[in-house]
């Protein structure tokens, strides 16, 4: 078996660490293959050294130009760094090659939504799904997609789509879980987004979600459940409308005791809130 | 210059450099030419030693050794050449190394059926023997360890009255450099049984079906040697959990392989302990993680204090020191791994070296430097650690991870854990 077949596994099987290790020990004509550069920057993809990706696609770019999978490589590191522009630029010229390839049309997808550019990144996916139906990665560009738009039904529905041809999908089950939260149905939540951290328990911050969805289900919790759901903000105008209003009526009393009451909701939320942080740490 | 002076000249010449090893490759050449085979591979050996013998001399030199009789330098060749992708010879060379093997009887068991020699040689039976006094510290581990696995081996009399037999499948998980591969050295050592070590890399070949033939052959020769312990390292690269896996490759084919193994149906498992040992429990396969297969999970954590300071005391021997307050330094460092520890250690002898060029005069490693290393480092285990309690938390259903669950709910922990 050959070092690079291993750092190929190595890199299937999430160690990229190790693979990387692999590649240092390859004689320099191996290590300066395309097959090695490439592998090379999708181990630093993988272990958070964006630059080091970029620096190997373009190496092995220099060999090959019109390499796809190295121009693919190029954007997905480029884009990482957070430099769009070039991003766009590498997945472009890839395009150029393949103009119908699914992947590289949901690349450029993400990129077009990481700009902000939602209608056209509609657009591409729409070509990329007359291009490969049956893609999952469309579809989970999709969702995204959907979810940015703010069409919560929408990236529901395509969600349970995915779910139903990858049961395990720990991205699937995290966007349920963040629909969940967000309608304020704590126990889906807490389900969903624990289905997500038992798949993959690398991700801190959706662990954390998930505890929070844990942890706010409990009593003492309900103003800091009352002020998620509706959202602190119009919460506060509604209540300050509420106690101009009774005041307007003549309904004094009526108003100081609403004021009281909100008054102590905020106390016991803002303490509440304190005690979840805590808890959460 | 006649050929004699030649080899003399190059002779003086490697003497005087020793670490030249294009020149000993040069002398090596020479001697072969010149027809003194023993004394070429000699130096071949040297130059292989050094990592410098070129690849495509492997198979040339590998085939020489064979027929000079030195087989483990020949293996050697044939690894080298095949690591570095050499088709021409290499199968060649390893019919050779499988008919002398045979020939020789070295791998020929009296009470077993004949091992396939291809895997027999990347299944290497451990040549020291390593017990518990060889691991520091972790005394819960190897007290754990010592009732589930070493006992029934050592009475196998009385576990068989209750209905346990020795052997099965047991996996131990931590975080990286904390010691599994020495524990599982060690738990073999205890048992008074044979070490075989299955790697990836002995395992993996690209063509179809190879590797879960190479799987086979392995087990095969495991069960030959019983009672003995098969350890499979990093055993997430050989199960990797087939829902993270996208295409039906060889990944997939692994792991029902694998499944088939343990399960033994037509083949007999009894005295074969099957040692796991990963740092990603969650992502190795779950079908491996149900009784009857891997139905025991150890364990083991960061070193504790003891085993910090031995692993401090074994980093620091051979160093200049002075006034180092190792235990002291062992109660400040909770979570770091054995390799954080070196690092520390290592940091502090490059301080004292870079001390010694500028006043030119030796200067011991002291306190000072430990306390400048000290300064910068940082527990590695501690992102495995949030992790692991992540998946325990929220994966922990059928109780396995109880036992790191208690170990992360400590206080001590939860703080060292608050980000």
């Amino acid at each position: 078996m050959s070092s690079l077949e291993l750092v190929e596994h190595l890199l299937g099987v999430g160690r990229p660490q190790d693979a990387l290790r692999e590649l240092e020990r390859l004689g320099p004509d191996e290590a300066g293959t395309i097959v090695a550069l490439y592998l090379r920057g999708y181990a630093h993809l993988n272990t958070g050294q964006a630059d080091a990706a970029v620096h190997d696609a373009q190496a092995g770019l220099q060999a090959a130009p019109d390499d796809i999978a190295l121009l693919y490589l190029l954007s997905v590191a480029q884009a990482e760094r957070g430099d769009l522009a070039a991003a766009e630029a590498a997945i472009l010229s890839a395009l150029g090659h393949a103009a119908d390839d699914a992947d590289l049309l949901a690349q450029y997808a993400r990129i077009l939504m990481r700009a902000g550019e939602l209608e056209k990144a509609g657009r591409v996916l729409a070509t990329a799904r007359a291009s490969a139906p049956g893609s999952q990665d469309v579809l989970r560009c999709h969702i995204d997609l959907a979810y940015l738009r703010g069409d919560t039904a929408e990236a529901e529905g395509l969600t349970h789509l995915l779910l139903a041809e990858d049961a395990e999908s720990a991205r699937g089950h995290q966007m349920l879980g963040a629909i969940a939260l967000e309608r304020g149905d704590l126990p889906a939540a807490e389900q969903r987004l624990g289905e997500a951290v038992r798949l993959e328990p690398v991700h801190d911050e959706v662990a954390d979600t998930a505890r929070a969805a844990r942890i706010l289900q409990r009593p003492y919790y309900w103003p800091v459940r009352f002020f998620n759901r509706f959202g602190a903000a119009p919460t506060w105008v509604a209540a300050i409308c509420l106690i101009v209003g009774l005041r307007a009526a003549g309904l004094e009393l009526a108003a100081g005791l609403f004021g009281t009451t909100w008054l102590i909701v905020c106390a016991w939320s803002w303490a509440a809130g304190s005690r979840l942080e805590h808890q959460l740490r | 210059m006649t050929g004699d002076d030649r080899l003399e000249g190059l002779r003086a010449a490697v003497e005087l450099s020793p670490d030249n090893h294009a020149l000993r490759l040069v002398l090596a050449e020479s001697l072969r030419e010149a027809g003194e085979t023993a004394a070429a591979l000699t130096e071949f050996e040297r130059v292989l030693d050094a990592g410098a013998l070129p690849r495509d001399e492997a198979v040339e030199v590998g085939t020489a050794a064979a027929h000079a009789g030195r087989l483990q330098f020949a293996a050697r060749c044939l690894d080298l050449a095949r690591n570095a992708g050499v088709v021409g010879g290499t199968a060649g060379l390893e019919d050779l190394l499988t008919t002398l093997l045979a020939d020789s009887g070295a791998v020929q068991r009296a009470d077993g059926p004949e091992p396939d020699t291809h895997v027999a040689r990347r299944v290497s039976v451990a040549e020291e023997a390593c017990t518990f006094a060889d691991v520091g510290g972790l005394d819960d581990v190897k007290r754990a360890i010592h009732r589930t696995i070493v006992l029934p081996y050592q009475r196998p009399d009385l576990f068989e009255q209750y209905g346990r037999r020795a052997g099965g499948g047991v996996l131990l998980f931590g975080p990286p450099g904390c010691g599994k591969t020495l524990l599982a050295r060690a738990t073999a050592g205890e048992c008074g049984a044979p070490f075989l070590n299955l790697r990836i890399e002995d395992v993996l070949d690209p063509y179809f079906g190879v590797s879960e033939q190479r799987l086979h052959l392995g087990f095969d020769e495991a069960r030959a040697a019983a009672p003995c312990v098969l350890f499979l390292d990093e055993i997430d690269t050989l199960a990797f959990a087939r829902r993270h896996q996208r295409s039906a490759g060889v990944g997939r084919a692994m792991v029902d392989q694998l499944l088939q193994e343990l399960d033994a149906i037509g083949a007999n498992n009894d005295g074969l302990l099957v040692l796991g040992a990963t740092n990603v429990p969650w992502d190795v396969d779950d079908a491996l993680q149900r009784p009857g297969r891997f139905d025991r999970v150890i364990f083991v954590p960061p070193p504790d204090a003891e085993a910090r300071r031995r692993i401090l005391d074994i980093a620091l021997r051979e160093r200049p020191t002075a006034g180092i307050d190792v235990d002291a330094l062992a109660e400040r460092t909770p979570m770091f791994s054995g390799a954080d520890l070196c690092a520390v250690v290592e940091r502090a002898v490059d301080a004292a070296i870079d001390e010694a060029l500028t006043s030119a005069d030796e200067v011991p490693v002291s306190q000072r430097h430990v306390d400048a290393a000290m300064r910068t480092a940082r527990a590695t285990t501690l992102e495995w650690l949030r992790t692991a309690r992540n998946y325990t938390e929220f994966a922990n259903e059928s109780g396995r991870y109880d036992e790191v669950r208690a170990y992360l709910d400590q206080r001590e922990m939860r703080k060292l854990l608050r980000r």
